[in-house]
């Protein structure tokens, strides 16, 4: 899957949100997860087949994955989003994205304002 | 597996992550048309779900996620 940059994540994920809605029954989908660089579905190397081969694929992952990273990836209905947060984007990135998810989700209620209305207007 | 409160699901969540960080993931489901949100932490192993539509439990859930990102970017541990 093809990475998108934070921010032009963050449009589409704005973009998702906004067509969700329009739809009525669009459900997004926000997934987060630690990322290190290596690829899980390999398949892990045999310590029988020799220890060049186990030098050469640790070589590879250690070159590239510099750093350690947070992925999110959104999906809505077939439409699927991924992007990478490096440690040093986190503080710049973590306000953009919650600000987006508060922003986006205004279906949710003030249930708690009501119920202490409500108990107030029956004492 | 539902939890009933929103701190139970959140101590819940903390120690599967803490468990083991590489395994564990964590998702954010809305669902406009319902109005609701839910939220899951799963090691594939076990899991823990949270269900709720009130805007005041997802401006607390706003500062785990902080937290749960903060924490995933970060190196080694």
């Amino acid at each position: 899957m093809v990475y998108l940059e934070n921010d032009a994540f963050l449009n589409e994920l704005v973009r998702m949100f906004s067509k969700s809605k329009v739809k009525g029954n669009g459900t997004v989908y926000v997934i987060m997860k630690k990322f290190d660089g290596t690829k899980r579905a390999a398949s892990p190397v045999k310590k029988s087949s020799g220890s060049n081969k186990q030098k050469k694929t640790q070589k590879v992952s250690e070159e590239s994955s510099p750093a350690h990273a947070c992925l999110i990836r959104a999906k809505l209905q077939n439409r699927k989003i991924a992007t990478l947060v490096p440690a040093k984007e986190v503080n710049r990135f973590q306000l953009a994205y919650c600000s987006v998810l508060r922003g986006n989700m205004d279906a949710l209620k003030k249930t708690k304002k009501n119920k202490s209305k409500s108990v107030k207007a029956t004492s | 597996m539902y939890l009933k409160t929103y701190d139970d699901w959140e101590k819940a969540a903390e120690r599967l992550y803490l468990q083991d960080p590489d395994k564990a993931r964590y998702s954010i489901i809305y669902q406009h048309n319902k109005g609701l949100f839910k939220v899951k932490m799963t090691d594939d192993a076990t899991c823990v779900q949270y269900r709720s539509e009130s805007l005041q439990e997802f401006k607390k859930m706003e500062k785990f996620i902080s937290n749960l990102l903060r924490h995933m970017a970060s190196t080694e541990h």
